[in-house]
């Protein structure tokens, strides 16, 4: 709070001269006069205004209908200016003046061919330098370049495009975001998500470590979809440590700068635009209907006892005696009736303009939008103003202030196979995910003994005897239809700038700038449960329950920073320095509520009268601080030495630990602008070098860890009760990240074709592992953080970008191109974090044996090989050799002592608590690598890994007079995704539905087939093995779009300043040998890639228009 | 210059300085240990904690599945987890829920916690005296070891700490130590607190909810008996007998007063629960609701029910001497077929209003804070009977026994004549009898398992119980074959906690099963 203090105070002190100063003689004198042009007469409206020496406007009025001003001045040495939107600025000294008369000149002047050479700057808040001056790896996109795009985030926008910025949609719901990483993975199980810096303030969410978000992932990686892509000019991405070692422990993911919009002086512009876009989800697997369905099941139940008895569920009998025979007799196509075309409208305003001394941008928007999915809708109001107010030359003002709010109706996910408990594997618990399960021969409605439909839906009765995982499974329809998952979020982000000259810019730079940004963050979320989905009674948690949950956060973030550019006499030197204090404060805190037993299904809210389950509340409070400071210096334009220090604070650990440094180093040689590269000049205008060394930090999520805590646990028999609720860690430390980047810069022909390369060397120290298990004979169950040893991403990428590369008159082409591979290695691992993670093989199905072993790359998968399918049950050489029996190396029968063959085994001895088996005819075969007659842990190998070799995009835009036509790839190559969606569709292990490719099951001897026979509750036909494991690489069209611009002639006449029209098709087709739906599948646990099916990104055509006036 | 240099450099350290102050910052919902321990109300704030550790879902449950399912008393009822499943389905695996022995291991924790830093209140409150920090002491060391008895008696060994767990410099990968270990520091830690204990506490909430003398004798007593120091059993329980305040509740009034109202007057000590804070979930679940149609997890084993050579209750006429017509039996078990079993009454039906002449309870929505019971008089009679059978050092002995078993007998077979010690003559007869009356009164009160484990003990053969156990079994031969091994009678550690501390050794049956036992 001093800080805070002492910011206003300044503000005060750097105001007040202004005010101050102005009380001089001339007081109470007033002037007047007339403004007119030539050939129109008077000018109604013109801006009249006094200006001091430092052109400061102290005073100003605006002309009359007769063109007449009067001004009460305040000091006669003052000017007076005129100033009149299509007219020459006039200025005049005023003197001993009473009475001026100003005659304008419209500003008619044309210009002829001007060749302006500046050099692009590039602006980090008060630290700016030319972009041909950058010795750093980034990369920037100019949101022109995407114009027309329906992408609701910026991430999308983003997707493809930046080199080394792999960007992954966690699913196609409504309002999901995306897992974003840049060059590759730094942590393992800390966060890997890149810093949002927005116009200079970094953009973040704090989570609360007592508030347990249901859908944490989404929540936290859709946090970009508050800003409106509509409002930003160009999105920077920092890649190595020496650009983001700027930004300290936030930064050791790399860093996305994005940079809005602002006003233009000018007069008032108003822009609409609308669009509307159709979605449509892509066709998944194919599942079986009814009466496929129950021929399955009956197989599957009789298979493992061969008993008609453990076959006869009356559910799958069709027996019209069985009461409830017309609601199991259906062929449901669950998946169909929970799609349909989603739709997206999105309309959006801005105003823009402002005079000389203030400009303003003022946007807002609203768009909606309809799932893929039944009851899943999204809505957003945004509103984004930017106010910009020189009050002098030197001193600026600016004022930014957005809102957005956005309502989500999202599908209720709730594991209701298991009530919630339980370790149940990740299932798809999504509407879609449950639509694949469910029984297809059961109805959608209660049907009557007629089979008419009846108004309700049809719930599988408690009474029934078929298992848990369909008798708990609630009807998809119902569920999307009554339950409810709303979340309402709030976010107002007020930034206040201010910024001085100390001298005259035109000569030096010694500036001063602060801000002062609030982020206000509230979250409303609100489910239930109502009871006639599911099947639980009334004494259930989950009978109509309901849950509340307010989670209300603030933050401020201040910067004070000076940038001196001294003036040298020798203009070959450049220099720049700048120091900055920043200082971020925030609180949040978290109320919850559960209920359950609600009287009814209408009042849902969970402080309605009934039980309580629990009460939740959270409270945090974090600070942080960081001192930087940066240099740039240049000799000659192409001698470039960059160096940053920053040292960072933070509240999160203990006395010792509390402060970082952060250093970074960069240098860059412009080799073409050497005299010895004269020669070249006209082809090559620019090749440079610049290599870089960087440090950056990552720090924990949680607060309060370095304290042993005692927290309120309830009661017993009426006294209060305080408990040990954490342990000290004492040795918690800054993660690190110590990085290389070689860069190089091409530019071809005027920079006709610019190139990129980078090269990288990334080492993490001291990783943060969150949730250490730790012996819980300690009494606690996991250490909340430990610092854990090392981690190598090397790589690199390279950018490609062809500027109007083919020119034929009015039709010209640009490419651009960028592929990026990152390799990752643990370099050492703590042996205790090796032994949680590596927990021994379990003998279970669908499970992958995963390991982090020093020395490989995370994300590796280890299964067994899938062979096939035994043909036969018993063996006689000959003619039934495929048959379940050991085998040596040669592949010659093994035989015991008695002359007999040597069946094959599953985890013969039982290891590790698992079951033991005996492989039979129509089971899956898998690869007995030791060749000692037994599939074990043994036989386990290597299988691939996730992280792909190669990924990016390319695009083209193609422009012929008015009409544009963009189109852009992405792609990503040889990565291996664990496709357990396809898993559980075809392990016919379950009563849950399976995919139609389990028609062509083994079913009897001889049977050839890749498919095993079904087997409910029974066998080892779906271990994790190479059968699931399936090439990732894929090439997506991710979108194709038309632009056209109504020319400006034929529209001057109906006063529109631009018309544009957009057609956009995105994610037209995706070539893959991926067998699921979606190849882009984000990392889980271990970094591993699997796929449990999760709503697949939408199709869909975007049409737009865009209004200017 | 120079001046500014220092002037500099002085607002430069001062800055510093406060920043790291202004970095410094303490939870608002917590507090941290540097500022606890100051008075008396935080330290019993932290042994109430102990007791809340108990109350918990994970512990209660634990007693309920380690001392209950694998027993004759119990058998699949409605909706029963896979774990538990598989404990009756005899295929305990080392990744088994109930093998988890977390949720003890907090307790101890919170105990070791106040064991540690209670001392220290002392100097910093005036209010905290010396004999008033004794007295919580010998409550904390009680729960302890009743948390380590729990430990013993269903894993054998099990790591001993005594120390708490405050941060990550401590090394948390700990070896088992032998069962003789631990029962030594649970009995060395009892007879501290015997010492200290208060014999009541004024309310009766308190009185039957927290450690008295009473109770750390019925643990003492329970240990004892368990580690086969007979004498020293019969000890303890004659201090509990010779308390006249404990009273044994008439037989008609056993649902209404010990069950379902709690704190009855033969409590000795029991858990308590309250809307509130803590329900009974436990009980509910495994036990089920008076109201539900449905039967909890657990049922009734129908084998038990038709006469038999052996059941508590209905037995042919000619092989035993007791009544047929015990209340208990209605009090215990609903003969409602329900699914596989007979649905459970005692703690979970209360609608009868009178059966058989016994009032009961009328109902109450929903019954979900029953007390747990863990040690009542009636227990300790007949924990003090089977120690004398056992003693048998002359017919004395036994008499004695039987009078004791005739007290709790007596009392639910309000008809019957006592017993008489003619038909119960030896030393064998007497321990069936004492067997078959602790089944009768102390039914589904998490006590059968550890009490045929007592025969284990005593006889080094894990067989001596198939004649309880077997008619459960399956004909599979490995379920025979694997509840013959002593081993297998107690729970294998859990996987997770082998994988993460290299110094556990999994338990001896677990390691790798035999692969003899294939096909």
């Amino acid at each position: 709070m001093k800080s805070n203090f002492a910011i206003t105070f300044l503000l005060i002190l750097l105001l007040f001269p202004a005010l101050a100063v102005s009380q001089k003689p001339g007081d109470g004198l007033t002037i007047q006069g007339t403004v007119s042009s030539t050939p129109d007469g008077p000018i109604i409206g013109a801006s009249v205004t006094e200006i001091d020496a430092n052109n400061r406007v102290v005073g100003g009025c605006i002309t009359d209908l007769n063109g007449h001003y009067v001004l009460r001045l305040r000091n006669t040495e003052n000017h007076i200016a005129i100033n009149y939107t299509g007219y020459v600025k006039q200025t005049r000294k005023i003197g001993t003046n009473k009475t001026i008369n100003f005659v304008l000149v419209e500003n008619t002047q044309i210009l002829n061919t001007v060749e302006v050479v500046a050099s692009v700057k590039h602006s980090e808040g008060g630290f700016s330098i030319p972009k041909r001056e950058i010795s750093t790896a980034m990369q920037t996109l100019d949101m022109k370049e995407i114009e027309g795009l329906q992408v609701s985030s910026v991430d999308e926008a983003l997707q493809g495009r930046i080199a080394g910025l792999d960007i992954v949609a966690n699913s196609g719901d409504a309002g999901s975001g995306t897992s974003m990483r840049i060059r590759g993975a730094s942590s393992i199980n800390g966060s890997n998500q890149p810093l949002i810096v927005l116009n200079g303030v970094p953009y973040e969410m704090q989570v609360d470590p007592s508030f347990d978000y249901a859908n944490s992932n989404s929540e936290q990686f859709a946090n970009l979809l508050s800003i409106n892509p509509d409002d930003i000019q160009d999105i920077s991405v920092l890649k190595d440590a020496a650009a983001s070692a700027v930004w300290g422990s936030k930064g050791a993911n790399g860093v996305i700068m994005i940079t809005t919009k602002k006003g233009r002086s000018g007069p008032t512009r108003v822009e609409y635009s609308y669009r509307y876009t159709g979605t449509v989800q892509p066709q998944g697997r194919k599942i079986l209907n009814g009466d496929d369905y129950t021929m399955l099941m009956k197989q599957e139940f009789f298979n493992p006892q061969q008993s008609s008895s453990a076959s006869n569920v009356v559910e799958f009998n069709y027996d019209k005696s069985f009461p409830n025979y017309e609601n199991y007799n259906n062929n449901t196509d669950w998946v169909k009736e929970v799609t349909q075309i989603g739709n997206i409208s999105d309309h959006y305003l801005t105003l823009s303009g402002g005079g000389d001394r203030a400009t303003y941008r003022i946007s807002g928007g609203f768009l909606s939008e309809n799932g893929t999915i039944i009851g899943q809708s999204n809505s957003r109001v945004s509103s984004r103003s930017y106010l910009e107010y020189r009050v002098s030359d030197r001193l600026k003002f600016t004022a930014e202030l957005s809102y957005t709010y956005s309502n989500y109706n999202r599908s209720y996910n709730f594991n209701f196979v298991k009530n919630g408990g339980g370790d149940s594997p990740n299932e798809d618990l999504s509407i879609l995910g449950i639509a694949y399960k469910k029984m297809p021969n059961v109805s959608i409605y209660k049907q009557d003994a007629d089979g008419v439909n009846s108004n309700s839906y049809f719930k599988i009765p408690n009474t029934t005897t078929l298992d848990w995982d369909q008798k708990y499974l609630a009807n998809p329809v119902a569920l999307a239809m009554k339950a409810k998952n709303n979340v309402k979020n709030y976010r107002t982000l007020p930034t206040f700038r201010l910024q001085y000259d100390f001298t005259d810019p035109a000569v030096q730079t010694l500036r001063y700038s602060m801000y002062v940004s609030f982020d206000i963050n509230n979250d409303k979320t609100s489910r239930f449960l109502p009871s006639e989905i599911v099947n639980y009674s009334w004494s259930d948690k989950h009978f109509n329950s309901a849950e509340s949950g307010d989670h209300e956060a603030v933050s401020i973030q201040t910067d004070n920073n000076i940038a001196w550019s001294p003036k040298f006499s020798n203009e070959d030197h450049s220099l720049l320095l700048y120091g900055s204090l920043q200082t971020t404060e925030g609180r949040s805190n978290y109320q919850g509520i559960n209920s359950y037993g609600l009287i009814s299904n209408q009042a849902t809210d969970a402080s309605n009268q009934a039980y309580l389950s629990y009460e939740e509340t959270g409270r945090s409070h974090w600070r942080s601080m960081g001192l930087l400071a940066r240099m740039h210096y240049s000799y000659k334009g192409r001698y470039i030495f960059d160096g940053t220090f920053r040292r960072d604070g933070s509240t999160k650990f203990g006395d010792g630990n509390k402060w970082g440094n952060f250093p970074g180093i960069s240098v860059k040689w412009i080799v073409s602008d050497e005299p010895f590269m004269k020669t070249t000049t006209n082809w090559l205008s620019m090749l440079a070098f610049r290599p870089g060394w960087g440090l950056a930090g990552n720090q924990p999520e949680f607060e309060y860890l370095h304290f042993s805590r005692y927290g309120n646990d309830g009661s017993y028999a009426g006294m209060p009760v305080e408990v040990p609720v954490t342990l000290q860690l004492k040795n918690l430390r800054w993660e690190t990240s110590s990085s290389f980047n070689y860069g190089c810069d091409l530019g071809l022909f005027g920079d006709k074709i610019q190139a990129d390369m980078n090269l990288y060397f990334k080492r993490t120290n001291d990783m943060l592992f969150k949730f250490v298990g730790i012996p819980n004979s300690s009494g606690f169950g996991v250490l909340n953080y430990q610092n854990a040893g090392s981690m190598d991403n090397n790589g690199w990428e390279i950018n490609l970008y062809a500027n109007k590369v083919i020119k034929v008159g009015d039709f010209s082409v640009d490419f651009r191109l960028n592929f990026s591979n990152s390799m990752n290695k643990i370099v050492q691992l703590d042996q205790k974090i090796l032994d949680t993670y590596n927990a021994k093989y379990n003998y279970l199905n669908g499970s992958y044996l995963t390991r982090i072993q020093e020395g490989n790359s995370f994300g590796s998968i280890y299964g067994f090989k899938y062979l096939g399918v035994y043909q036969y049950d018993k063996y006689v050489a000959g003619s039934q050799d495929d048959a379940p029996i050991a085998r040596n190396k040669k592949g010659e029968v093994l035989l015991n002592e008695k002359g007999e063959t040597v069946p094959m085994y599953f985890n013969y001895g039982r290891r590790n608590g698992g079951e033991q088996y005996v492989f039979r005819g129509g089971d899956a075969k898998y690869q007995d690598m030791n060749h000692d007659g037994n599939i074990d842990e043994l036989d386990i190998v290597y299988l691939g890994n996730s992280n792909p070799l190669m990924n990016g995009g390319f695009g083209t835009t193609l422009r012929y007079k008015n009409l544009s036509c963009n189109f852009s790839f992405n792609f990503r190559y040889g990565n291996k995704i664990v496709n357990s969606a396809r898993m559980l569709s075809e392990n016919m292990y379950s009563t849950n539905n399976q995919s139609t490719i389990v028609n062509w099951r083994w079913r009897k001897d001889g049977d050839i087939t890749s498919i095993p026979r079904a087997l409910y509750n029974y066998g080892f036909n779906w271990l994790g093995s190479d059968r699931f494991v399936e090439d990732g690489s894929f090439l997506r069209l991710k979108y194709l779009t038309f632009n056209y611009s109504v020319p400006k002639q034929s529209l001057r006449k109906l006063r529109i300043d631009k018309v544009n029209f957009y057609l956009t098709l995105n994610n037209l087709f995706v070539l893959t040998k991926y067998s699921g739906v979606d190849p882009e599948v984000g990392y889980g646990s271990f970094g591993v890639s699997q796929d449990f099916g999760q709503t697949p990104r939408s199709k869909d055509l975007t049409l737009g228009i865009t209004v200017g006036l | 210059m120079k001046k500014i240099k220092i002037y500099l450099s002085a607002l430069l350290l001062l800055g510093l300085t406060s920043c790291n102050d202004w970095l410094d910052l303490k939870p608002e919902s917590e507090t941290i240990l540097e500022d606890y321990w100051q008075s008396e109300s935080q330290a019993t704030d932290v042994l109430a904690g102990c007791y809340r550790g108990l109350i918990k879902d994970g512990c209660v449950e634990r007693m309920m599945v380690w001392g209950e399912l694998r027993s004759d008393n119990v058998a699949e009822g409605y909706n029963m987890n896979e774990d538990m499943k598989k404990i009756l389905s005899i295929s305990i695996t080392p990744t088994n829920g109930y093998a988890d022995w977390g949720s003890f291991y907090s307790v101890i924790n919170y105990c070791n916690t106040f064991l540690h830093y209670a001392p220290l209140v002392v100097n910093r409150d005036q209010n905290f005296t010396e004999s008033k920090l004794h007295t919580l002491e010998a409550e904390a060391l009680t729960i302890r070891a009743l948390c380590y008895f729990y430990l013993v008696r269903a894993f054998r060994d099990v790591p001993l700490i005594t120390t708490p767990s405050i941060s990550d410099a401590t090394d948390f990968n700990l070896p088992k130590s032998t069962e003789r270990e631990v029962l030594d520091q649970i009995i060395k830690d009892l007879i501290t607190a015997k010492q200290y204990a208060k014999p009541n506490f004024g309310t009766e909430a308190f009185t039957k909810g927290r450690v008295t003398q009473n109770a750390v004798s019925a643990i003492l007593a329970d240990v004892y008996l368990w580690d086969q120091q007979y004498a020293n059993c019969v000890t303890q329980c004659d201090i509990i007998l010779g308390d006249n305040s404990l009273e044994l509740v008439k037989g008609n009034n056993v649902v209404k007063e010990v069950f379902y109202a709690g704190n009855s007057t033969e409590s000795i000590f029991e858990l308590q629960f309250d809307k509130n804070t803590q329900w009974n979930n436990s009980v509910t679940n495994l036990y089920g609701f008076y109201y539900s149609t449905n039967m909890g997890n657990w049922s009734y084993p129908a084998f038990l029910v038709p006469t038999g050579s052996y059941t508590p209750f209905r037995y042919q006429p000619a092989t035993m001497n007791e009544s047929a017509s015990d209340i208990r039996e209605i009090t215990s078990v609903n003969y409602v077929v329900n699914g596989k079993g007979y649905k459970i009454a005692k703690y979970a039906l209360m609608d009868y209003t009178v059966i058989n002449n016994v009032e009961l309870v009328t109902p109450r929505s929903p019954s979900i804070t029953p007390n747990w019971i863990l040690y009542r008089l009636s227990d300790v009679m007949l924990m003090k009977a089977e120690a004398l059978v056992q003693l048998n050092r002359d017919e004395t002995d036994l008499k004695s026994a039987l009078s004791l078993v005739n007290q709790t007998y007596l009392r639910s077979n309000l008809t019957a004549d006592s017993l008489k010690f003619n038909k119960y003559p030896d030393k064998g007869s007497m321990q069936d009898l004492v067997m078959r009356e602790r089944h009768r009164e102390l039914m589904f009160e998490g006590k059968r398992w550890f009490d045929l484990m007592r025969i284990v003990k005593r006889t080094k053969d894990a067989t001596s119980i198939l004649r309880y156990i077997g008619p459960k079994l399956t004909g599979d031969n490995l379920q025979i074959k694997k509840m013959s091994i002593i081993d297998a009678l107690y729970m294998p550690i859990q996987q997770s906690q082998i994988d993460i501390n290299p110094k556990l050794i999994q338990n001896p049956f677990y390691v790798n099963i035999e692969s003899s036992t294939s096909n």
